[in-house]
């Protein structure tokens, strides 16, 4: 079996005195895989994603990176190593759009012209206009700020990427864009990734993997898109993953509508790899 | 007097080498209190910044310093520390800034939006380049505001630093009370303002060199590459 790129081992999380924000929380995730985690508001899931690059510490439990524990890595060190992307983007708003981008490689200290490349390859990547370079964020639209913010999280070529909402901020259509965009990018790529959201679909399209996580940071189920639909854990996941699609659910019970369901959501690129 | 003219031009044609003392006295104590006043305030600000109980006691005791009528303030401070004494003159008017600058800095850093923050951290930033690379510049148009209002009312105590017998454009309000002469008394009120006026405007382009993305179209040059 691979080793997997991040364990997560009986991590719990407890705000002061408040209520489990995660609890005994073990996860898996293998390299090149896409993990989605998902569920309704306070169930832990941006958290347990914060827990990754130490920006939250866990109260109790291991996390491991390609094996090591995190705890004994310096945490400026151990962001350096994996790209990091939020619904508000968090552009820095008194960097140019190419000064944004660097902004990793100039921190672990690329050379220039090596910087200069990296952010030329990106922006023809994430197909945006190299005009937009020399723009401050507030200058782009929020459809081409979204790319930057992943252009930017890609930058180093880190091999784990963390997403929160990565696509919330901007209306559907674009939306449906930029994840079409972004699944044909990571089939090239094979980052380990990462992300958060609270749309099942979105889940249901992009990751390989979905965790289902209910108030108070509890793994429901952790299984492929397919299998979350074939056979739901329990009645929550079946609730859960039922959310909002009405009729559609209950034409879901044989294997061909589960594919035909599935297939819908992905871009064509996506459902033929190439190569 | 009756036939004296309100300004006499030859008088202040005459004496343009005083003039020009003044202006440098004037400048030198303005920019030596706003010097001293950012030095000490930055810490202070910083300080205050980081551990939020401390930002009301600061703000109370500059708060306070900044109440004392200024020509009471002078004339006290010349009892102990002497008249004609540029230190007496600076204790005075490095106290009048650090309230302005304080808050002002303070309130900048705590405008630095969260998310900037947050993602500078996830890409790993340390504190250090966090506050000097992040922090620091988003908090520049206030800062800048804070350096404006501080160094205009500076410009303004210096005139009554003339009390305690220090140069400046003070001297000449001062000189032309005793002695009647309106052209000197004009003379010293008409260059203060325009002097507080002058470095005012020079202050809010010198902020918008510094921080160009405050401009609403970007730089020039992204400007004219989209034909605008």
């Amino acid at each position: 079996m691979t080793e997997p790129m991040i364990s997560l081992r009986n991590v719990s999380k407890r705000f002061g005195a408040s209520e489990m924000a995660v609890t005994d929380l073990s996860l898996d995730i293998l390299p090149g895989e896409t993990v989605a985690l998902v569920g309704p508001s306070g169930c832990g899931k941006t958290t347990t994603m914060k827990m990754i690059n130490r920006l939250i510490e866990p109260s109790s439990g291991v996390i491991l990176l390609e094996g090591g524990d995190i705890e004994e890595r310096s945490p400026v060190d151990l962001r350096r190593g994996i790209g990091y992307v939020i619904q508000s983007i968090g552009l820095l708003p008194h960097r140019s759009i190419r000064q944004n981008i660097a902004t990793v490689p100039k921190l672990l200290g690329w050379e220039l012209d090596r910087i200069q490349k990296r952010v030329d390859e990106l922006m023809a990547m994430l197909e945006l206009d190299p005009e937009l370079l020399g723009r401050y964020p507030h200058e782009l639209s929020g459809g081409q700020r979204q790319r930057v913010g992943v252009a930017r999280a890609l930058a180093a070529d880190p091999p784990v990427m963390l997403m929160d909402e990565p696509f919330g901020a901007v209306d559907p259509v674009v939306r449906e864009r930029l994840q079409d965009q972004f699944l044909e990018i990571q089939m090239r790529l094979q980052k380990t990734i990462v992300f958060v959201t609270h749309d099942i679909d979105e889940a249901l399209k992009m990751a390989d993997r979905i965790a289902i996580l209910k108030k108070g940071g509890v793994l429901e189920q952790y299984a492929t898109p397919r299998d979350l639909l074939a056979s739901p854990a329990n009645e929550f996941v079946k609730d859960f993953v039922g959310l909002d699609r009405g009729l559609k659910r209950l034409a879901l019970n044989n294997d061909a509508d589960i594919d035909a369901y599935l297939g819908a959501l992905k871009p064509l690129a996506a459902t033929s790899p190439s190569s | 007097m009756s036939d004296e003219p309100l300004v006499r031009w030859d008088w202040i044609a005459d004496h343009s080498d005083l003039i020009w003392k003044q202006f440098v006295e004037h400048s030198l104590l303005t920019a030596i209190a706003v010097g001293i006043g950012l030095a000490l305030s930055f810490p202070l600000a910083l300080y205050a910044y980081k551990h939020k109980r401390l930002y009301g006691p600061i703000l109370g005791v500059t708060g306070f310093l900044y109440t004392i009528p200024s020509l009471a303030l002078f004339a006290f401070m010349g009892a102990y520390t002497g008249y004609l004494s540029i230190t007496t003159a600076e204790i005075g008017l490095v106290s009048y800034t650090l309230l302005i600058l304080i808050r002002n800095i303070v309130v900048g850093l705590r405008s630095v939006p969260a998310d900037a923050r947050e993602t500078a951290r996830a890409m790993g930033y340390s504190d250090r380049q966090l506050l000097w690379k992040v922090e620091i510049p988003l908090a520049l148009p206030a800062i800048v505001a804070g350096i404006r209002l501080a160094t205009v009312t500076t410009i303004g105590l210096v005139t009554v630093t003339a009390v305690l017998g220090l140069g400046g454009f003070g001297y000449f309000i001062l000189d032309g009370l005793r002695t009647f002469f309106t052209t000197v008394t004009l003379l010293g009120a008409v260059l203060s303002v325009l002097f507080a006026t002058v470095i005012d405007i020079a202050l809010i382009y010198l902020g918008r060199f510094a921080t160009p993305w405050t401009r609403r179209t970007g730089t020039p040059w992204t400007r004219r590459a989209r034909g605008a």
